[in-house]
């Protein structure tokens, strides 16, 4: 089990942090509770509200406390980072890049910074959408409480049978995914619908941080054609990631994340995506294998400042005045 | 403090003044008046000048939003409204005869103000039944070798035209 | 493209029309009707200009006109007027979906434009039912 605090945050974030945590806990390696204590594994400090954040941050590291920065900013960091808003998605990786430096740290003492670690997988999902892709299997098969829903990649349409929608399922904690070979009383579960999203919406709902097998991860990725529409309305992080990689020369991973300040598990969940969607161009293969990679943070300046554009955004995000 | 201006554009009845309308925090500019020729069986009254709405952040800036009038013949207009634009959506109309030429007639038409600034393109009325796929729109450009945002919009809800400028604004930050 | 036109009647009696004021102002050297959606319908210029890109501003600028006064909470904005170096343009409605233009030199009498301007607007009005 691991415990979590937060310093300078507002009594709405701590609400909203609190809350988080009770959600995702299905979708972290390890337990994570809520401390008030001073003694937490990690603290997650909103470097935003908080003058003298240098000095808290020096004293965490010196207890060998893992300190998370939460800020509004984009510029790169060093730091492990949580961007605001707080989303679930941007929690999950960092917890499971937090797993992954304290059971290092366990191990190598020598070995403690500046190095995320592969992140965990809960399912084997990735391996599951490669099989799909190419034609191993026939139907994937997704559950969440008492709604299964069906999947037919090639034909780019699903069912469900139970009362979610497919996008619930999907970003459901307790979702189950398997193949299978046939859909079992098909008239029982209603007909078969078209969803022109569909193998976007798998990619970046299904990679848990790991790109599919064949993704060579280093290089640069160059975007054909945007998402439909129903991608970015779900993620709108996914609007700079679509911008990014629809530069002529495309962007790599790391170079999506230090100017997005997009998590790197929703990078490579928006790359899947584009992969199964045939919408973009990765770097040649240089192993076989999906297993997830572990690279640096990347710590490269901004191209350009992003006030003005943040604050648009923010502005959109808000209902009508 | 600077001010910021965004061209909506597109044929005439492609929603540019119901897009304005959807999303201006006060009551939007129009220069509205009857419509006299063909297009008046598709609606009464049409944009001859410009639309206007704002958007104030949450410092006090402004985001000005100016909507084009779509028929060619006011393209003076169209010279005059994006001097000192920051970018560009292009509304295409999916249930007119030709949405394919619609688009490149104002991709061309507005080639130096994009290639200065950025473009989004938002496609209105795709369930019209021989609209083409969006597949199509992304071969029609392929040959200029720039991607372009193409995204299908319900333009008379805010959330989508949020979605147009949130697209535009991501291109203008990212992608140049 | 189906658009506005005038029967030959009419298109006679806006002729005859123009050419009063033609006679009543020496200054004046164009005369234009067009719909307020831009169309030109008739005209009557005695130097070269381009109708159909005039009729367009026209009604773009009459509509701004318009707009503007709102805005500025005032109400029926009766003429826009483009005085310039070389002489004015004036511009106003003509029941709800035509407009009059009519250009002319320096040397015209602005108040005399715009009491000829507007007679000519009234008997258009009452012609054109």
């Amino acid at each position: 089990m691991k415990t979590l605090s937060c310093k300078g945050f507002s009594s709405k974030d701590q609400l909203v942090l609190k809350s988080l945590i009770d959600l995702i806990i299905a979708r972290t390696s390890d337990t994570w509770t809520y401390s008030d204590g001073d003694d937490s594994d990690v603290v997650i400090i909103d470097t935003d509200n908080l003058d003298d954040h240098d000095a808290v941050f020096r004293h965490l590291e010196s207890r060998h406390t893992v300190a998370i920065e939460y800020t509004s900013d984009t510029t790169a960091s060093s730091r492990l980072r949580l961007q605001k808003p707080l989303r679930a998605a941007n929690l999950i990786s960092v917890f499971n890049s937090v797993e992954a430096r304290i059971a290092n740290a366990e191990a190598d003492e020598s070995h403690t910074h500046d190095t995320l670690q592969p992140l965990a997988s809960q399912e084997p999902t990735p391996e599951i959408l490669t099989a799909l892709d190419e034609g191993q299997a026939k139907y994937l098969s997704i559950s969440a409480g008492d709604t299964t829903c069906f999947i037919d990649l090639p034909g780019n349409r699903y069912t469900c049978r139970g009362d979610l929608t497919l996008p619930a399922v999907l970003g459901a904690s307790d979702r189950t995914v398997s193949t299978t070979p046939q859909v079992e009383n098909l008239a029982t579960t209603g007909e078969w619908r078209p969803y022109p999203a569909l193998r976007w919406l798998l990619g970046t709902s299904l990679s848990n941080g790991e790109l599919l097998r064949g993704i060579n991860p280093n290089g640069q990725f160059k975007l054909h054609h945007w998402p439909p529409a129903e991608v970015p309305r779900a993620a709108p992080y996914t609007l700079s990631l679509c911008a990014l990689l629809s530069r002529e020369a495309g962007a790599s991973i790391e170079e999506a994340g230090a100017q997005s300040g997009v998590a790197r598990a929703d990078i490579i969940g928006f790359i899947n995506g584009a992969y199964l969607a045939r919408a973009i161009t990765t770097p040649a293969a240089t192993k076989p294998t999906g297993a997830p990679v572990a690279t640096e943070a990347d710590t490269s300046a901004p191209s350009k400042p992003r006030g003005l554009f943040g604050k648009i955004r923010d502005r959109l995000m808000r209902k009508a005045r | 403090m600077s001010e910021i201006k965004l061209i909506i554009t597109g044929p005439p009845g492609a929603g540019k003044t119901t897009a304005i309308a959807a999303i201006s925090e006060t009551a939007p500019v129009k220069t509205d008046t009857h419509t006299t020729d063909d297009l008046a069986a598709v609606k009464e009254q049409t944009t001859v000048a410009m639309d206007f709405g704002e958007l104030t952040l949450d410092d006090g800036q402004k985001v000005f939003l100016y909507g084009t009038p779509g028929q060619r013949r006011f393209e003076f207009m169209w010279k005059i409204l994006v001097e000192g634009g920051l970018g560009l959506i292009i509304l295409v109309d999916c249930s007119r005869p030709d949405p394919l030429a619609d688009l490149h007639m104002y991709l061309d038409n507005f080639a130096d103000f994009i290639r200065q600034t950025s473009v989004v393109v938002g496609l209105t009325r795709t369930d019209h039944p021989d609209a083409p796929a969006v597949a199509e729109f992304y071969s029609s450009i392929e040959s200029s070798g720039r991607v372009l945002p193409i995204l299908e919009v319900d333009i008379r809800e805010r959330e989508d035209v949020a979605l147009l400028i949130n697209a535009l604004v991501s291109t203008l930050e990212f992608s140049r | 493209m189906s658009q506005y036109k005038f029967s030959e009647r009419s298109e006679a009696f806006c002729q005859d029309l123009f050419q009063n004021m033609f006679d009543t102002s020496d200054a004046i050297y164009g005369i234009l009707i067009s719909t307020v959606d831009g169309h030109d319908v008739s005209k009557s210029f005695s130097r070269d200009m381009p109708a159909a890109k005039l009729s367009a501003m026209m009604s773009a600028i009459l509509a701004l006109g318009e707009t503007i006064a709102v805005e500025a909470e005032q109400q029926q904005c009766r003429y826009v007027i483009v005085e310039n170096s070389d002489g004015y343009i004036l511009t106003l409605k003509i029941k709800d979906k035509l407009i009059l233009s009519v250009i002319a030199t320096t040397q015209a009498n602005l108040g005399m434009l715009h009491s000829v301007s507007r007679n000519a607007a009234e008997k258009l009005a009452a012609q054109l039912r």
